[in-house]
């Protein structure tokens, strides 16, 4: 029980990993254990919910009974956040934690101190409207969509998430955490220190694009939603027919282009969500581990800019292996070094499955990777294996 | 057939005028065909309910019947926020500002779009967005709706807006590679023109000209009813800002000749450095106007202000859009198209007066260094003119192509570089000497705004007569190439190709060579580009991509800004498609 021990869950579609490590209480060895994340996709082979059952069955049983020292939810995908809420509602399972910390925008009070990121937030979910209640059913059937949608669905997250935020911990033990959150007395293991890198504390920057649907929408203070244009694709409409007069290659190629642009916004949403990923670095005995959620390039580009970034033994793979995930390469330099031969190299690991999201896994993002790391995946779990399991040794890094 | 259209003169929220006031009839359109929507040949109305993309019932077209010898669209001018109504009226300022390009004395022709297709769509009701936007992947213009203050805002009503938004269908018509610039002053210069267009639709409105200039006491320099774009549409989004609109032309922003071209700001803002020259220019000329037309009248120059402001804002058309036709392909900045404009007007005017002034006034501004720096040579002879085969140039691929080869020097190219020539163009412009116009001005019977002007087609007109017109025939003869050069390194390449050429406009009749304007600033400008692209990037507007890379992959995140890494080199394009008419956060 001397190692520190990254499991990395298989749950196909989203991440799960569980970092045990040895502590001592009251000269007494305990281990701790902090859990980032827990949930897949809702949709396609990499939603199954299956697969969430043996993870939380593996965790009961390791905690023994106890509650997980902590809990990080990331950002507010649902590919992060359902596990939890899915094995209490469906299998009648719980898993406590004596400390949850949440994305700093997954606070409720949030947007009322941050009005600017609300603004922005708010019409990003209005685009997301917009986009799901004119989309056809042909567009509807691209299981890309299909999983942007079900992924930044606000009914099914809010669920999780008040699950997360209201069951999970004790009132004083959930924090709303970002960069600038003083965690000196909430760190969760004495033996060991907890940074946070990301995200910053206003978000409105990662919704930038959504700024001038924010100005037009004008929503009172207090009023998220405003028009209500409805969650679900409208039924039962006429295939269009081009007006009299009107190229029909050029209506199609409109309607076409309009379905991409909803696409795009819905894929610029997911995106902003991402870099809302809170972003952890974890020390112990001389090993720099480093967990990151679903970070993409702006947040590390930011992280890079407050020299935040430095050579870790391990990192959790951003994103499922994308290469939207991947640090630009000059910070991917600081972060990954190409070691020298025979130099004792970094291990990696990525929670990922194919056919969910396009580019996802990035084999040559992977490829590029294993140049620099040991690269472990849960697409080569054998049968019956449910999880990664890398071991850091108490004597420190060679 | 003629046909009368009702157009919006005025944003309705704020306009002074009392409500029936508010639309005035149209009588200048004239195209072959007419069907329900409205549709035309070059221009159809696509109105799709914004939420279910159901088609909504469109405006019918009534043929010329009875008494009756214009055609119609069926509307009632009283609901504005009828859907038939914004279809006619969205209609009809599209077309307006189309003919405004397209009359004789500016670009002398008909426009052919960026896109591949005759037809350009019109979406008043593209969805929720307090913003508007030409997009020529989908060659369409999209006017889009908002709700403020419990009012709900039709883009599509404001004429500023849909003018604005025509004039970048336009622009992209005439010089494409401005929509893939990464240069801000090339993306500026799409927004400033863009403005200017507004502005000059808003002065073909006799109404509005005349509750304006009364208000006013027959200036144009007070009144933002002119010099401000989207006031309605600024006032809602901004409602305790203290301008109220959009944009307001009455600027005096300059730029640092000397300074670091990657400081400057972006594409918007910047664009008041050029629009606060030209309308500055404009005032002047407004002003000059009324002098001469008071002491020639021998009336007040408030009583003149109306027909002055008529002349003033003819010549002003004709200097800003003719040098759109004058300008080089590629990257160029507002310098350049100051050049386009100065030798446009130089190859047809002797008198040098105004083009003095606008020279001192960039000056002032720092979009040149010195007033020599906008020298340019007009009526120039060359050898090669003499006998050339013009026909055949402007007809034959090749015997353009061996044109071009065989005169590298005269058009810049370098010996090195493979270049490409584009379609050429002949057009058959007219114009009017200053002294003719001001004569037609002075000398009207009624008020030369009067609303009876708007039933009269305009002298240069599409379809006017030649008499009291010069006519000059030209050949527009643009070549383009590649210039590759140091891309900023952690930005996805370390080489990044960027376009550039020349434009020769030759007097087919005299065989001169009426000008020939060509790369001047390109790798001092390079700095700006290099910002530029950093900014889409850091913003999050673009990401790299190949291209083997799936669609879904390369999506720009629904910017249309494409950066694709092809061996090693990267070529930007799209970045026009940010070209709203708000600026957005993030935007570069």
């Amino acid at each position: 029980m001397s190692d520190l021990v990254v499991r990395v869950y298989n749950v196909r579609f989203g991440d799960a990993v569980l970092v045990s490590i040895p502590d001592e209480e009251n000269g007494a060895a305990v281990e701790r254990h902090i859990l980032f994340d827990f949930g897949n996709a809702l949709s396609r082979q990499g939603g199954v919910d299956d697969v969430l059952v043996p993870v939380v069955d593996d965790l009961i049983a390791r905690l023994g009974g106890a509650p997980l020292d902590l809990y990080v939810m990331t950002h507010e995908h649902l590919d992060h956040v359902q596990g939890l809420f899915y094995a209490k509602e469906v299998h009648g399972k719980t898993v406590g934690a004596k400390q949850a910390w949440l994305t700093r925008s997954a606070d409720p009070d949030y947007y009322t101190t941050h009005p600017d990121a609300r603004r922005k937030r708010v019409a990003a979910l209005m685009a997301y409207r917009t986009a799901v209640a004119h989309l056809p059913a042909a567009a509807m059937a691209s299981p890309f969509l299909s999983m942007l949608m079900a992924t930044n669905d606000p009914r099914s997250t809010t669920k999780c998430i008040d699950y997360l935020r209201e069951h999970l911990a004790p009132a004083d033990g959930v924090h709303y955490v970002d960069r600038t959150t003083d965690i000196s007395a909430l760190q969760p293991v004495a033996s060991a220190r907890v940074t946070l890198l990301a995200p910053e504390e206003n978000t409105a920057d990662y919704y930038g694009r959504f700024a001038a649907l924010a100005d037009g929408l004008r929503l009172g203070d207090g009023v998220m939603d405003d028009l209500d244009l409805g969650l679900e694709p409208a039924a039962d409409l006429p295939e269009p027919i081009p007006p009299r007069g009107v190229d029909a290659g050029a209506f199609y190629n409109l309607l076409d282009v309009r379905h991409s642009n909803a696409s795009s916004t819905m894929l610029a949403i997911d995106k902003a969500s991402n870099n809302t990923s809170v972003v952890l670095l974890l020390e112990w005995k001389g090993w720099r581990l480093l967990f990151t959620g679903d970070a993409e390039k702006p947040s590390w580009r930011k992280m890079d800019s407050l020299g935040l970034v430095s050579p870790v033994h391990f990192l959790k793979i951003s994103h499922h292996g994308s290469e939207t995930g991947m640090p630009p390469p000059d910070v991917l330099d600081k972060l990954l070094p190409v070691p020298a031969p025979g130099a004792p190299r970094p291990r990696a690991a990525v929670s990922t499955y194919p056919g969910n999201y396009p580019g996802v896994p990035n084999e040559q993002t992977l490829t590029g990777l294993r140049a620099r790391a040991d690269v472990s995946s849960t697409l080569d779990l054998a049968p019956g294996q449910g999880f990664i399991e890398l071991r850091f040794a108490d004597t420190g890094p060679p | 057939m003629r046909v009368r259209v009702p157009l919006m003169i005025q944003d309705p929220e704020i306009s002074r005028l009392p409500t029936d006031r508010l639309v005035e009839d149209w009588l200048g359109l004239a195209e072959d065909h007419y069907l329900d929507g409205p549709v035309t040949p070059r221009v159809a109305v696509v109105d799709l309910d914004p939420t279910t993309e159901v088609l909504a019932p469109a405006a019918v077209f009534e043929p010329p019947s009875g008494r009756r010898t214009f055609g119609r669209y069926r509307v009632d001018k009283r609901t504005v926020a009828s859907s038939h109504f914004i279809q006619v009226s969205v209609f009809g300022t599209v077309m307006r500002t189309v003919y405004l390009y397209e009359e004789r004395d500016t670009l002398g022709r008909k426009v052919a779009w960026a896109f591949d297709g005759p037809q350009l769509l019109v979406v008043p009701r593209a969805g929720w967005l307090a913003n508007a936007y030409y997009e020529r992947r989908s060659r369409s213009l999209q006017f889009f709706s908002f709700r403020a203050h419990g009012k709900l805002v039709h883009t599509s009503l404001s004429r500023d807006i849909v003018a604005h938004e025509t004039a970048h269908a336009l622009i992209d018509g005439i010089d494409p590679d401005l929509y893939d610039a990464l240069d801000p002053q090339a993306l500026a210069l799409h927004e400033g023109v863009a403005d200017l267009t507004a502005v000059l639709i808003a002065f073909r409105s006799p109404r509005l000209r005349k509750a304006v200039l009364d208000r006013t006491d027959g200036s144009i320099e007070q009144s933002t009813s002119f010099s401000s774009i989207g006031e309605q549409f600024g006032r809602a989004i901004d409602p305790a800002g203290h301008a109220g609109w959009l944009r307001n032309l009455l600027d005096d922003s300059a730029l640092d000749p000397h300074g670091d071209p990657a400081a400057e700001p972006e594409p918007h803002a910047l664009s008041q450095v050029l629009t606060g020259a030209l309308y500055r220019f404009l005032v002047e000329l407004h002003r000059d106007y009324k002098e001469r037309l008071s002491e020639r009248r021998h009336e007040t120059t408030f009583a003149v202000s109306g027909r002055a402001l008529w002349a003033a804002s003819e010549q002003f058309k004709r200097m800003i859009l003719r040098g759109l036709d004058y300008l080089p392909p590629g990257e160029i900045t507002f310098a350049d198209y100051i050049r386009a404009i100065l030798a446009a007007d130089q190859a047809s005017f002797e008198d040098d007066r105004w083009r003095t002034w606008i020279r001192a006034e960039c000056a002032r501004r720092g979009i040149v260094a010195a007033e020599g720096d906008l020298d340019v040579t007009t009526n120039a002879e060359h050898p090669s003119l003499a006998t050339l085969d013009l026909d055949g140039v402007a007809t034959s691929e090749w015997v353009a192509y061996m044109f071009a080869e065989g005169n590298r020097d005269l058009l810049m190219i370098p010996a090195d570089a493979t270049f490409e020539v584009l379609p050429r163009i002949v057009v058959n412009k007219r114009f009017e000497l200053p002294e003719t116009a001001l004569e037609r001005a002075a000398g009207a019977g009624a008020d030369a705004t009067a609303e009876a002007a708007a039933a009269q087609p305009h002298p240069l007109g599409h379809d006017a007569p030649d008499e009291g017109t010069t006519p000059v025939r030209e050949l527009l003869f643009k070549v383009r190439w590649s210039v590759t050069e140091p891309n900023p390194p952690d930005l996805g390449a370390t080489t990044r190709r960027v376009q550039t050429g020349t434009t020769l406009v030759i007097d087919w009749d005299r065989r001169l060579v009426r000008s020939c304007l060509g790369p001047r600033d390109l790798e001092h400008r390079r700095p700006a580009r290099d910002a530029a692209f950093r900014r889409l990037v850091e913003a999050g507007l673009v990401e790299l991509s190949s291209p083997d890379d799936p669609a879904a992959v390369r999506q720009t995140l629904g910017t249309g800004v494409e950066a694709v890494v092809t061996d090693g080199i990267l070529r930007v394009k799209g970045t026009g498609r940010l070209l709203h008419v708000a600026r957005e956060a993030g935007d570069v």
